[in-house]
């Protein structure tokens, strides 16, 4: 159909007594933006409008209007003490704030990891430093001096407890070679030394080792430090630089 | 338009103007609207409702549906009361069929004056209590079955094929007759006063 036709039913479609093909073709059309059409279908709601007319007229109970205008002004008095363009710009504002927040919470948030992780660090560290004290201030630990033939060469000492373990304590200690590894050995009385660990001095050629070895000191002859590549050896590949006899 | 709204409401201030300032929250001029459509609005819910109490609430709520979206509204799109009038009807009709706010936000929307009703010609805007007179005459005018058919249209929302189970009638004599009964209510309203 065209418009021509369809201008029949604008007023029914209004009304919505429209039905059927009827209001599926005049939908489908106006849904098109059809000009014609849609002036029609409006002038159209104007005149249906009127029908309300019809109604007998009855004066409405003072009551609504009272109760409008209360929920009206009970709405104001709640945001009346600022205009509504002050609204607008809190909201603006607040957009803001809330991106810069977001903003903001992600770098707290970053921040806040990196203190838990440098924390947990400290936590290990002071750990450590715990252990180390009690390991070396134990009156039942046995300390051992680790000497060495290598010129300017510092002396190394552990601490070896039992109960706690074994420390190994050193300052300014030369940095091993690229890719090599510095190896704490226990040398049995018999048998093969058995690894306590690997570790690389700090920047400043500070030590601080912290080991369980699986054996006794009563079974131990020595501690012995020798130079292997990185990630250590089950045995010694190179001759120690450090020795410490236990006796 | 400031002298049509002279003619309309005795007064020099527009429905446009009213709903401007309404917009700005200015609780008199909800009060001036209210004064002048309020009547016909509680009249046409009450017709459809039967129910004074439900009434009083739909009334209500339709003019604080004016009162939050009177910033979006535009007067180039049309007039104020065909709007309200219309938004009446259909929360009356929703009402009484039980409808739920969700099943009223799929059909098609009269909340925010998303309809166009453009500005009838000037001779058709005669005062609110004129036009109101001409439609009742004109109905009244009317043979009973036709106006009926209107009836149950207009304030029971019934198709043209309930209207004919309703009446017995058949399907085609009821869309002549709205049809007809529409032709000649814009015929009366196009008359000059």
């Amino acid at each position: 159909m065209d418009c021509d036709q369809l201008k029949e039913s604008y007023e029914a479609y209004v009304l919505g007594v429209l039905e059927g093909e009827d209001l599926a073709e005049l939908k489908a059309h106006l849904s098109r933006q059809c000009p014609v059409c849609s002036k029609g279908v409006g002038d159209a709601r104007w005149l249906v409008s009127q029908l309300a007319y019809m109604a007998p007229p009855v004066d409405p109970p003072a009551a609504i209007r009272r109760g409008l205008l209360d929920s009206v002004v009970h709405k104001q008095k709640r945001l009346s003490w600022m205009p509504a363009w002050a609204w607008a710009g809190i909201a603006a504002s607040l957009s803001v704030v809330a991106l810069v927040s977001m903003q903001q919470a992600r770098h707290f948030q970053q921040q806040t990891l990196e203190l838990e992780a440098r924390l947990k660090d400290l936590t290990s560290e002071t750990e450590t430093y715990r252990k180390a004290f009690a390991i070396a201030s134990s009156s039942a630990s046995k300390a051992i001096t680790l000497t060495t033939t290598q010129p300017a060469a510092p002396q190394i000492r552990a601490y070896w407890n039992e109960t706690l373990g074994l420390l190994l304590t050193a300052q300014k200690m030369p940095l091993p070679p690229p890719n090599r590894t510095y190896q704490l050995w226990v040398v049995p009385k018999q048998g093969r030394p058995i690894s306590a660990g690997i570790f690389q001095p700090d920047s400043n050629g500070g030590v601080l080792l912290l080991s369980g070895p699986a054996t006794s000191i009563a079974d131990a002859a020595a501690l012995a430090i020798t130079n292997e590549p990185a990630g250590g050896q089950p045995q010694p590949t190179t001759t120690p630089i450090w020795v410490g006899p236990l006796s | 338009m400031g002298l049509l709204n002279i003619l309309m409401h005795g007064e020099g201030i527009s429905d446009a103007d009213l709903m401007a300032q309404i917009s700005r929250r200015e609780e008199r001029a909800l009060e001036q609207l209210y004064d002048r459509y309020s009547r016909a609005v509680y009249s046409l819910i009450l017709r459809i409702t039967h129910q004074p109490a439900s009434s009083q609430e739909i009334v209500q709520e339709v003019f604080l549906q004016l009162w939050r979206n009177a910033h979006a509204y535009q007067p180039s799109r049309g007039p104020v009361e065909p709007w309200l009038l219309t938004l009446a009807r259909y929360r009356a009709l929703d009402y009484v069929r039980g409808k739920t706010e969700k099943q009223r936000q799929r059909e098609e929307s009269v909340d925010e004056f998303s309809l166009e009703v453009p500005m009838p010609n000037p001779e058709q805007w005669l005062d609110q209590q004129r036009r109101a007179e001409k439609v009742r005459t004109l109905m009244s005018s009317l043979p009973e079955a036709q106006r009926r058919a209107i009836e149950l249209a207009y304030f029971e929302g019934m198709t043209h094929s309930e209207i004919a189970d309703a009446m017995k009638e058949p399907l085609g004599t009821v869309k002549t007759w709205i049809r007809s009964a529409l032709t000649q209510l814009r015929q009366k309203l196009a008359e000059a006063s």
